[in-house]
């Protein structure tokens, strides 16, 4: 039994401490917990990439198409990543992007969201996308959209754990900001589970 | 904030890498810590700095690794237990303490921890540092996940006092980089006092030197012999039993593993994490009743070269795969994808796949490390940028300002190691008319910058050297270094003044710039190029990461550009190259997330196009 969670966003967006949270419900859950994070050169302003699995693993390192959840805490960044996902799995990834400075020194255009977008559907079985910014924005607090993505990953239900499990393992990590970073959660996790539940009606129309 | 001390005896915490070899040390009564910081290394370091008040251990961020490890040998001498810790290439540096130390011998136990880096992640290249062991001779040990990490290093001080020799731990990033369950024990203060035996010998003489490598070599006897009954040499049975293995070490292990359990194939991997001196018989036993067996470790063949000789040497039939044969490369860290495609090639006869398919995306824009915004070293370089027009040849060096070398500057001729930028400067200088501009960081300054300042300041060499000070050891994460004015637990300590440095070398003028005035920035670069003399110029400006942490805010009021104003002359983006501004169908803009309002764009805007935000 293995869950793997992949996390790509840009250097700065908080993935490390995201990836915390999750070996907090880890361990929490007395589930075996592996984290593989990235630091130093890569860190500065760069893609940054980071994984947790869950169950019966040794290494840090996902196999390409094995990752059950792909987060992205930005759209171009979850797309590079996108061959990481299983076929059965769940992209979720926050819409706003932040362009790199190498397509404004080369005068490039960043890519249609939607495009990107795309090719995450194209990969796995179900994508979550929505404005994790916005949701921070609502909450008054703009250091919680991971919080609002995490919810996003609870609502998969794919992770062994309960709603309250994210929940305290929130409270544990950032109990200064929880309130805000709660109530962040919350929505991120009404969003998910209204995009499955839509994914669940197209999918029987096109079953008839 | 996490700590490395939480976690009462039996308990499970979750640690990196890292924090699990600190707390092994810790728990190892430890006496003193040193390093030079390093990625993949630095954690290490890191985490003992934030509790050694606490738990009674003198730790420092040494001025390099050669004196980090000197200063660990120093208490060790005293009968105290040391640990030193570094990146791959910092071995290069402390290596002259180290392939002599082993002749030496030490008192107090000894660990050195290297951390090597397979596909570069954020070094000048993937050595193999398990060499050291062999041209050094000393006892290797490779963990390959936190737990490991951590019961590794409680091993092996005991180990070095047992063969008094130090002993090596090498991890990769993976390992460094990996946090995992560990179960800990407890904590366990130095108690003993400092005790200096004179009537040893540690002065390697020739005489000594002789006598004392037949006794290295009589210690790594008994060592092979702990290695042949260790634990950390284990056979993992995977299925039922066949005539198939796998040997393998480090994060190989880890690969092979959840591969060899998710196809599934009946196979015993033998896992070796004693790897010098290496258990001989125990491999010879292991081979005798095996068809075949492939070696899975990254980087160089050591180990699939030694199981070789061992085979040759027994008369055995097994068939030895791995790199040789052409399964795995030399090149690169490994994943599971390239164990699996290895694996099922050798056992099940699959043909492996043509190509590796990378993880990411090939065909989406790019997003490489930049220098962030507001960085001080950006101002620099685009001054350095107008002063020379881009005319000179630019040794650089080994920091966040290596980024200078890529576009829009592009003022990075040579990165080889560190300090390098000054020496070949020199060369450069004697070899070509053009003008040569090295710069180097000040940490990089320190630790291998001051004795080819030396050298340019007796050899007359005429160049410019600017020294881009901003105050800390900023790319490993905010370092302190000897000129700063406080030590790695945050408390005053006396600094090293850098012009005063400088000036004792014999160089009368040193010019201090503030990257952040551009103009006068540009000037001083300008009137310097014109001396055609041996120029120090110190561009100095607080790391703005650093500066911002500790005033908790920006450090100025966030710009803005003016649409009407503005004549896309691309001065901000393509010379200045500040990452939050950015350049969208011809328009461009300030992303007021990312701008911290160091305010040099305003300055070097040539239509005053650029203001401050209302």
């Amino acid at each position: 039994m293995r869950t793997d969670i992949f996390l790509a966003g840009v250097g700065g967006q908080g993935i490390l401490s995201f990836a915390r949270v999750l070996g907090v419900l880890g361990l929490m859950r007395k589930m075996n917990v592996v984290i593989g994070e990235t630091h130093g050169m890569a860190q500065r302003g760069g893609s940054v990439t980071a994984t947790v699995r869950y169950g019966d693993v040794y290494g840090s390192i996902i196999g390409i198409g094995k990752a059950d959840l792909l987060v992205g805490f930005e759209p171009l960044e979850a797309a590079r990543y996108a061959r990481i996902l299983s076929p059965k799995g769940t992209a979720i990834v926050s819409t706003s992007p932040i362009v790199p400075y190498s397509i404004s020194a080369t005068r490039g255009k960043y890519p249609e969201t939607q495009d990107l977008i795309g090719i995450l559907r194209n990969r796995g079985n179900m994508v979550i996308a929505f404005d994790a910014n916005e949701i921070a924005e609502k909450v008054k607090f703009i250091l919680t959209a991971n919080s609002a993505l995490l919810g996003a990953v609870a609502s998969t239900g794919k992770i062994d754990a309960q709603l309250e499990d994210f929940r305290s393992a929130i409270k544990k990590t950032v109990p200064r900001k929880a309130k805000e970073n709660l109530a962040a959660f919350d929505l991120g996790y009404e969003i998910g589970r209204k995009v499955a539940e839509e994914q669940k009606i197209t999918d029987s129309g096109k079953k008839k | 904030m996490r700590t490395i001390l939480q976690g009462k005896a039996g308990s499970d915490i979750l640690l990196l890498g890292n924090e699990a070899i600190a707390r092994g040390a810790l728990e190892s009564e430890i006496a003193i810590a040193t390093t030079y910081p390093g990625t993949p290394a630095s954690e290490i370091g890191d985490s003992i700095a934030r509790v050694a008040p606490d738990v009674g251990v003198y730790f420092e961020y040494s001025v390099n690794e050669k004196v980090a490890l000197e200063v660990a040998i120093g208490a060790s001498l005293a009968g105290l237990r040391a640990i030193t810790s570094m990146k791959h290439v910092g071995v290069n540096v402390a290596a002259d303490a180290l392939l002599s130390l082993s002749y030496m011998g030490i008192d107090g136990g000894l660990v050195l921890v290297t951390a090597d880096d397979p596909s570069c992640h954020s070094s000048q290249n993937e050595q193999d540092n398990r060499y050291y062991s062999r041209i050094a001779s000393l006892p290797l040990l490779e963990p390959s996940n936190p737990q490991e990490c951590y019961e590794m290093v409680k091993i092996a001080f005991e180990l070095s006092e047992k063969l008094s020799l130090p002993v090596i731990i090498r991890e990769t990033t993976r390992i460094a980089h990996m946090a995992g369950i560990v179960k800990v024990g407890e904590i366990k203060k130095n108690s003993r006092t400092g005790m200096f035996d004179r009537e040893r010998q540690y002065i390697l003489l020739p005489a000594v030197a002789r006598r004392k490598h037949a006794e290295l070599l009589q210690k790594m006897d008994v060592a092979r012999r702990i290695s042949e009954s260790s634990e950390l040499n284990k056979i993992f049975q995977i299925g039922k039993k066949s005539k198939w293995g796998i040997i393998t070490s480090s994060a190989g292990f880890n690969y092979a593993m959840e591969v060899c359990k998710d196809i599934p194939l009946d196979i015993e991997i033998l896992k070796i994490g004693f790897s010098h001196p290496l258990p001989e018989q125990k491999i010879a036993s292991f081979l005798k009743d095996k068809d075949k067996v492939l070696v899975v470790e990254e980087l160089e063949p050591l180990l699939e070269n030694d199981v070789r000789t061992i085979k040759e040497r027994e008369g055995l039939k097994t068939e030895i795969l791995g790199k040789a044969t052409g399964h795995f490369s030399a090149l690169y860290e490994y994943t599971p994808d390239i164990v699996q495609s290895a694996v099922e090639c050798v056992f099940l006869g699959k043909r492996p796949e043509a190509e590796r398919i990378p993880a990411s995306a090939p065909d989406l824009p790019v997003r490489p490390p930049i220098m962030c915004p507001g960085c001080p070293h950006s101002a620099t370089y685009y001054a350095v940028k107008i002063a020379t027009k881009g005319r000179a040849i630019f040794p650089n060096d080994i920091g966040c300002y290596s980024l200078g070398a890529v576009a829009p500057y592009k003022m990075g001729d040579t990165m080889l190691c560190m300090g390098s930028s000054i020496g070949i400067a020199e060369g450069l200088s004697k070899s070509l008319e053009d003008p040569i501009i090295a710069f180097i960081g000040d940490s990089t300054f320190y630790h291998g910058g001051m004795p080819a300042l030396a050298n340019a300041v007796h050899g007359g060499h005429k160049m410019m050297v600017i020294i881009l000070d901003n105050g800390t050891t900023a790319m490993t994460g905010h370092q302190p270094h000897p000129g700063s004015n406080v030590n790695a637990f945050g408390e005053s300590a006396p600094a090293l003044h850098l012009e005063k440095v400088i000036e004792g070398f014999g160089i009368d003028i040193v010019r201090v710039v503030d990257p952040y005035d551009f103009k006068n920035t540009v000037n001083a670069i300008t009137e310097e190029l014109e001396q055609k003399a041996l120029s120090i110029i110190i561009a100095r400006r607080a790391c703005a990461l650093l500066e911002m942490a500790e005033r908790g805010k920006i450090l100025g009021r966030r710009r803005t550009i003016d649409q009407e104003k503005c004549k896309k002359c691309g001065s901000c983006i393509d010379g200045l190259g500040c990452p939050a501004i950015s350049r969208q169908d011809n328009i461009y803009s300030i992303n007021e997330i990312l701008c911290i309002g160091c305010g040099v764009c305003n300055q070097i805007c040539p239509h005053s196009a650029i203001g401050v935000k209302k």
